[in-house]
């Protein structure tokens, strides 16, 4: 990965709007407790922090059936950049993003395709502090994420208008996603990839 | 004589309790044909039928006192074999102290559903696809699919891949029916319908298996198996079309034939009398005839009576009697041909090999218990050595600060 310095370089090699990004950071920084780990809530303050972007982030999950045995999931994001000398991979996670009773039968969890995924350094505190985060684009479920009487499975788009970009924390991570590409905006969650994703959603 | 756990000897008398093997290997042990099912006296031709219906049980040693009273020359018992499909009254497990021979087998995830229903499964998604002109969407969505930890991607389009094993068959029913709803996208009115029950089908039936590889079942799961399969049973008619066997096609064909010559010395018949263009209208009445013939033929004709089929239905009831399916699969057992006996045979002269195999398996075995015992060994001296270090070592520490 490129060395990145700061939140506008970054904006710069994704792509996006800066003013976007600093709209995103802030929403994060409000939603984080407040204390002396949390993030400077100023526009100029954050935005001349040092950051830096990595590859691919590292999920612990829980095996099914046990719950005290996990796994490793790695969720790549190479940009636009080649992956193995093949197309480039933004890997699909599981975001906690609301309560059981939200988002249908996904009991509030969503899709999100990782857009990047950086650390920012606290230098303004006394520790610090880093923060990792990952950038994504959240897939919002089709029909309010209840399942397709027809499939049998639950469908995921990328919103027609309004902002789908949102900084996470990564402990609201989840795991890694599978979803199999249905047309131009569209993709089918599976649910049968593995015996934990079964249990939890159906 | 056993070593026990606790370091006693006992005399033990071991009683068999599992056989696992693939269900070829079930029917010559029991004794019974190869379209039986080792446990259940169901007829052949109801294999395929209504997982719900309860049939006897076997009762193997009624065979065999069947089979001595056929010796006096009793009239009846082999029609009565016949009947239940027994080929031989007296099998290898009868004589066998407190064993149930129908308890013996086991049902087997890697041959029944993997190697065993999800081909089948996708053969019959082959003839749905190619039916309705979808075959290259499901190659493209295929080729498609991300990668996921613990799931190896598909590097070639699904029609181009020859051979599938047993851990590639469980990735595929991890996939197929998310591919199969992609692929199948975007019906027409005609479609809806079809591309529905068949989407409902493939669902239940993975969704079955993936139930029937956890470790531990409530009764809550055991109902939504038994859901599941009856959802299979219920839309599995949808791919009956493409059931269509090689015998079946034969005689379909041979029939339209048949049908075709009398039709052919019919018009010749007739033909001095009529004109042409009254020979055209006939000659469509006789096509669509003979079409809908044969579609009527391969329907009565097709089936899904075959043992696999019916096996599913001995799932939900296997749970709370033996417990976990996963345990009993002949995977492990698979898995260790490469190392037992594909390695042995390729370092062997070729000449002789199955001697050549079971020498150089038991030489490797016997070097991997030496290194093992020679490795905890050498653990149990150094802790020795460590103990010893460990009371000395305050003595060099004193002589060290002195």
């Amino acid at each position: 990965m490129e060395n990145i310095g700061t939140l506008t370089e970054l904006c710069r090699a994704l792509n996006i709007d800066y003013s976007d990004m600093n709209e995103e950071m802030l929403c994060f920084i409000r939603q984080t407790i407040a204390g002396d780990q949390r993030l400077p809530s100023d526009r100029t303050e954050f935005g001349s922090l040092p950051v830096e972007q990595f590859s691919h982030l590292e999920i612990p999950v829980s095996e099914f059936p046990e719950a005290d045995v996990f796994q490793i999931h790695r969720a790549r994001c190479s940009r636009t950049k080649a992956f193995c000398n093949g197309d480039p991979r933004n890997d699909c996670i599981w975001v906690q993003a609301g309560g059981e009773e939200s988002y249908g039968d996904l009991r509030g969890r969503v899709v999100a395709r990782l857009l990047a995924l950086f650390k920012i350094r606290n230098v303004l505190s006394g520790a610090g502090d880093v923060h990792r985060l990952p950038l994504v684009r959240i897939l919002d479920p089709v029909g309010t994420g209840k399942f397709h009487r027809g499939s049998g499975h639950i469908r995921v788009s990328k919103r027609p208008n309004g902002r789908d970009m949102r900084i996470v924390s990564i402990g609201a991570v989840i795991r890694q996603a599978h979803v199999i590409t249905s047309g131009e905006r569209q993709w089918i969650m599976n649910h049968r990839i593995d015996l934990w994703m079964f249990n939890e959603i159906y | 004589m056993v070593d026990c756990a606790d370091g006693k000897t006992r005399l033990c008398f071991p009683i068999l309790s599992a056989w696992i093997a693939d269900h070829a290997e079930h029917a010559a042990l029991h004794g019974i044909g190869s379209k039986s099912c080792p446990k259940s006296e169901v007829p052949s031709k109801e294999l395929g039928g209504n997982p719900r219906k309860i049939y006897e049980a076997r009762d193997y040693t009624l065979y065999w006192e069947k089979a001595r009273e056929q010796e006096s020359e009793e009239a009846g018992i082999a029609e009565y074999f016949q009947q239940v499909g027994v080929k031989i009254g007296r099998n290898v497990f009868t004589v066998l102290y407190r064993v149930n021979p129908a308890d013996l087998h086991k049902l087997d995830l890697l041959h029944n559903i993997y190697l065993g229903l999800f081909k089948h499964m996708m053969e019959w998604v082959e003839g749905f696809l190619k039916k309705h002109k979808r075959q290259q969407a499901f190659d493209s969505a295929w080729e498609e699919i991300p990668p996921y930890p613990g799931f190896s991607v598909p590097k070639r389009a699904y029609r181009k891949v020859t051979q599938w094993h047993g851990k590639e068959m469980r990735n595929l029913g991890r996939c197929t029916a998310a591919v199969l709803v992609s692929t199948l996208r975007n019906p027409d009115s005609s479609q809806h319908q079809d591309f529905n029950i068949a989407l409902k089908c493939v669902g239940a039936l993975v969704d079955f298996s993936l139930m029937t590889q956890y470790r531990s079942h409530t009764p809550d799961k055991l109902a939504y198996m038994e859901r599941y399969l009856q959802t299979f049973h219920q839309t599995k008619d949808i791919f009956l079309e493409f059931r269509t066997s090689k015998s079946t096609r034969v005689e379909v064909n041979s029939q339209d034939r048949e049908l075709r010559r009398l039709i052919a010395n019919q018009i010749a018949q007739e033909a001095h009398h009529i004109s042409a263009a009254q020979r055209r209208r006939p000659a469509d009445q006789n096509r669509l005839q003979r079409v809908n013939r044969r579609a009527d033929l391969i329907q009565r004709e097709n089936h899904f009576n075959f043992i696999k089929m019916h096996y599913l239905s001995h799932f939900v009831s296997h749970v709370p009697r033996f417990g976990s399916i996963l345990m009993y699969s002949t995977k492990m057992g698979e898995l260790a041909h490469k190392a037992q006996i594909k390695v042995g045979y390729r370092r062997s002269n070729k000449n002789n090999a199955a001697r050549q195999i079971l020498s150089y398996y038991g030489r490797k075995h016997a070097l991997g218990m030496r290194l093992q015992t020679i490795e905890a060994l050498s653990k149990a001296k150094n802790a020795l050595v460590m103990g010893n270090g460990g009371m000395d070592a305050p003595a060099s520490s004193r002589s060290a600060s002195w």
